[in-house]
């Protein structure tokens, strides 16, 4: 469905020296550095699969998404999406393609909500019919019946994007961009945007790319990420495979309650022909454990060895993944 | 047919924020009514002490210059170089790209949504007062509605000029970014150059007439001198195949423009 090839894009910046003296050099002399966003990045998307984009602010997320909406020309590299290059064939491209940008908004916002949805009728060219079928449609899944009268800018910033989904999606699209979907939602709001996103991902088999900061989105969502850092691709994947891959170990975090007892010694002794690392700081310890190993066996073993006051565990999450592979800021594939 | 459609709701919009804005055009029409009246006191000045006639013009033909020339500004006024520049400067030019609608016309329906609202609010008025001032003060009635015809066409023309100029115009800001200066400057050669201030023919021949083939006088100078039956027949002819000309060029060019200016494009911010 989706297919880029060595994608790059890149910007031109003029640089301004500071002070009076630098405004003046860039008014006459602007020195112009070329900012490169994204970088060489190749990736497939299947039809019907969600697809998630991760990384840093400024990685070039938006940047690719921009790229493949047909906004914003690569400087080399190609992309096809639905069989149409995006660029070249906007307009009859875009006709199957949706858009939410979570930062912008398509509705008009000076006017009820249904009049944003009788121009697009308009615009996308939908039969009186099908219209009718597909507002039924997206009632059920987003709930935007009640917004229909109110005038945009009095929504909510979560009713705001409930009616902005249903409103990239009104003509059907082969291929749903979400870029930031969810940022700035509560909890409660996010879920159920996720659930709306799933459920149309899954009614209308549409092929859906996401761009996102929160992490529960892609692990709720995606069938595969990929990661970017600085416009280069850092890993492609399933999430599965990524927690597989760099989550081999979990942290077993106890507080010891005696500390007359000499207890690294002890805890080094029966830890260390299992490959467990011990770590202590003053009365706070930390296991590092294979994943293999029945965490029940290590904690009978712990207590059995020391007094301990509290006990935690904790799986290597996705989140802690990413900051590593993001902080290290090398390539894992 | 069904194409058309499609840009449809643009005009509605331009038309709605055109009447959500209703304040804004009644200070411009009082504004531009007062701008009129001082053209005529100073006019009614000048021909005081010409003895009726001026250059070919007579003070009748010049009070229906002032304020027809002045309705046409209001009739071809366009949008797109502040539309452009706005939404590039601000990114949401992404949001209209991700239509399936082609850029000019989608910017052109919205101007002609405000055009229509214009027409009938301060155009049709301003004609029937011009006339009826026209037939008490002088006792002349000379326009007739086949004239009016061929400059409501004249203007349309006119308001396409002046639109794919203003369009090519507006496409700098994938360049420039910031288009505040550059657009005043472009609005008064407009005003200068379209002989919307004063008559072409009050110029030196050696300007006026290369002037007279440059496109500001198909924006305003042509229906205008039309609408006084200042053309023969041929003229007239002629006049308009230069206005359908421009309209051409104009087309081409911002065109060509976009599709390299495109290239250059880097939304701001999101």
């Amino acid at each position: 469905m989706i297919h880029v090839e060595h994608a790059v894009k890149e910007f031109k910046k003029i640089v301004k020296q500071p002070g009076l003296k630098g405004s003046i050099n860039a008014l006459f002399k602007p020195s112009v550095e070329i900012v490169t966003a994204v970088n060489d990045v190749s990736f497939d998307v299947n039809k019907g699969e969600i697809m998630g984009f991760i990384g840093p602010n400024g990685a070039g997320k938006s940047t690719m998404i921009k790229m493949l909406t047909g906004i914003l020309y690569p400087t080399s590299g190609n992309i096809t999406v639905a069989g149409y290059n995006p660029q070249k064939q906007r307009q009859q491209y875009v006709r199957h393609i949706g858009v939410v940008f979570g930062q912008r908004t398509q509705l008009w916002w000076d006017l009820p909500l249904s009049e944003t949805f009788t121009v697009l009728k308009e615009i996308y060219q939908v039969e009186t019919k099908r219209y009718q079928q597909r507002m039924g449609y997206l009632n059920e899944v987003l709930d935007i019946a009640p917004l229909m009268t109110s005038p945009v800018r009095t929504l909510s910033l979560g009713q705001r994007m409930r009616a902005d989904l249903a409103a990239a999606m009104l003509h059907q699209p082969k291929v749903l961009f979400l870029d930031e979907p969810t940022i700035g939602l509560d909890v409660v709001v996010k879920d159920n945007i996720r659930k709306a996103i799933a459920q149309m991902n899954k009614n209308d088999e549409t092929t859906i790319i996401l761009t996102t900061h929160d992490l529960a989105d892609i692990e709720l969502l995606s069938h595969r990420i990929v990661m970017i850092d600085q416009g280069k691709r850092v890993y492609q994947g399933t999430l599965s495979d990524l927690k597989e891959r760099f989550g081999k170990s979990k942290k077993i975090e106890f507080v010891i309650s005696d500390m007359e007892q000499p207890i690294e010694q002890l805890l080094s002794q029966r830890f260390q022909q299992r490959g467990v690392q011990v770590y202590l700081e003053n009365e706070r310890g930390t296991l590092i454990v294979d994943r293999s190993i029945p965490s029940a066996i290590i904690l009978k073993e712990l207590l059995d060895l020391i007094a301990v006051k509290d006990i935690s565990i904790k799986e290597s999450d996705v989140e802690s993944i990413i900051k590593e592979i993001y902080l290290t800021k090398a390539s894992y594939e | 047919m069904s194409k058309i459609k499609a840009y449809l709701p643009f005009a509605k919009g331009g038309f709605l924020t055109a009447i959500a804005y209703r304040t804004h055009i009644l200070g411009f029409l009082v504004g531009e009514l007062l701008f009129s009246f001082i053209m005529y006191y100073l006019w009614k000045t000048v021909f005081a002490n010409t003895g009726g006639t001026f250059l070919g013009f007579t003070f009748a033909d010049m009070v229906v210059f002032i304020f027809i020339s002045n309705a046409t500004r209001f009739l071809i006024h366009s949008e797109a170089t502040y539309t452009v520049a706005e939404e590039i400067m601000e990114g949401s030019i992404s949001m209209r790209l991700i239509k399936p609608v082609r850029l000019d016309l989608s910017l052109m329906f919205t101007d002609l949504g405000g055009t229509i609202l214009t027409f009938l609010l301060i155009f049709v008025p301003m004609l029937i007062g011009v006339e009826i001032y026209k037939y008490f003060e002088f006792g002349v009635w000379m326009v007739s509605p086949i004239r009016i015809l061929l400059f409501l066409f004249s203007a349309a023309f006119s308001f396409l000029v002046n639109f794919y100029f203003d369009l090519c115009f507006g496409f700098m800001a994938f360049f420039l970014k910031n288009l505040w200066g550059f657009s005043i400057l472009k609005q008064s050669m407009v005003n200068f150059l379209s002989g919307s201030m004063i008559p072409l023919d009050f110029l030196p021949k050696i300007f006026a007439d290369p002037i007279k083939l440059m496109p500001f006088a198909s924006i305003s100078y042509t229906p205008v001198m039309i609408y006084m039956g200042k053309y023969s027949s041929s003229a007239m002819l002629n006049a308009m195949l230069l206005q359908a000309f421009w309209v051409f060029v104009l087309f081409m060019a911002s065109t060509l423009i976009f599709a390299i200016a495109k290239r250059f494009l880097s939304v701001q911010g999101g």
